[in-house]
């Protein structure tokens, strides 16, 4: 008995790791932060931008940290895709989509951006083509955004973690008006 | 030369309230021609009553409307609708919102609601479900300004944004 609680509580522990990797970022984290941070040597990096490539749920990825001034300000996962049929992809960000509804609850926001709904009854040939993006927001600890699109026939199935401070932040940071002030 | 003074101070007082601009420069009561001095680019929609100019407004795509009774310019409104960058939308929202309470004052009315009873409290995340409207008001002396936000059936955010003549209504 007691080694199935203990064993209960490893998975609920395994589990909120799980989430917390998504959802509990250090906002304040510098570039020596997050390097040290990560198990292992960015795959490439500059003053703005640090790349690892690591997994997630099985999949790999690579995991971008945004920079600003030495601050960190976004994450992106940029979900490697090398499928042979086209509606492989829409199965992928089904898959993931699933994967993140267990770890963060219902999403708030699920959408299909339509640009041109000549191929509707095919999706996968309109993501391809362009045609359609799909997204879902989970409004967490930070706005997590899961979405897949094309361009140039060329497939970015990404997930953005930003702060929720980024939509709070909405006055302009210049004392300056807006250009647009005097039209309003 | 103190009552010179007093005198000159009551008469720029009176000037400043009888050219008090409405609306970009403008004040209610203008005419069609001299709406369209201050445009710059060709009018998408002219007649009697309404002249329109597709314009950018706080980084959305708006079309500037303004409505005419008898040649006189009784209302202005700006009509956006975004479907492209939902994020950024949020943003440039809130920017206007704050903008216009910069320059026109606390309002005397500004409620959101939303239909999802758990996202009550949260402006945020009605916005981000879709399921967001708000009603922003000021009574000012001579107009009536009204910032509205919705979603409509197809899912794009819409926001009104009226300037009203106060006494033609």
């Amino acid at each position: 008995m007691k080694k199935t609680v203990f064993l209960l509580f490893t998975i609920i522990f395994a589990l909120s790791i799980s989430v917390s990797a998504l959802d509990n970022v250090n906002w304040i984290s510098s570039r020596n932060d997050i390097i040290k941070y990560e198990t292992s040597e960015p795959v490439f990096e500059d003053a703005e931008f640090l790349g690892f490539s690591t997994t997630l749920y099985n999949k790999t990825i690579e995991k971008i940290y945004i920079f600003k001034e030495d601050k960190l300000i976004s994450i992106f996962y940029i979900i490697a895709e090398d499928r042979k049929e086209l509606e492989d992809y829409l199965t992928s960000y089904q898959e993931i989509n699933d994967l993140l509804t267990k770890d963060l609850g219902v999403p708030l926001f699920k959408d299909e951006d339509w640009e041109d709904e000549r191929y509707k009854e095919s999706p996968e040939l309109a993501l391809i083509l362009g045609d359609v993006r799909y997204n879902t927001t989970w409004i967490k600890n930070n706005i997590i955004t899961h979405t897949i699109y094309a361009k140039d026939l060329s497939v970015n199935h990404i997930i953005f973690i930003n702060p929720l401070d980024s939509i709070r932040e909405t006055q302009p940071t210049s004392a300056e008006n807006h250009p647009d002030f005097d039209d309003i | 030369m103190k009552k010179g003074l007093t005198i000159l101070a009551i008469f720029l007082l009176t000037l400043n309230a009888i050219i008090a601009a409405d609306f970009r420069g403008l004040s209610w009561g203008a005419t069609q021609i001299e709406v369209m001095k201050t445009e710059s680019g060709k009018p998408s929609l002219v007649s009697d009553e309404i002249l329109i100019w597709p314009v950018t407004l706080y980084g959305f795509n708006a079309n500037r409307i303004y409505n005419f009774k008898a040649n006189q310019l009784v209302s202005t409104m700006y009509l956006i609708s975004e479907s492209e960058d939902f994020e950024k939308a949020w943003l440039n929202y809130n920017t206007l919102k704050n903008d216009l309470i910069k320059k026109y004052g606390k309002p005397s009315v500004d409620e959101f609601t939303t239909k999802n009873e758990k996202l009550s409290t949260d402006r945020n995340g009605a916005y981000f479900a879709k399921e967001f409207y708000e009603s922003t008001m000021w009574f000012l002396e001579r107009s009536s300004i009204s910032l509205i936000s919705n979603f409509d059936q197809k899912g794009r955010f819409i926001i009104c944004l009226f300037y009203v003549d106060v006494k033609n209504h």
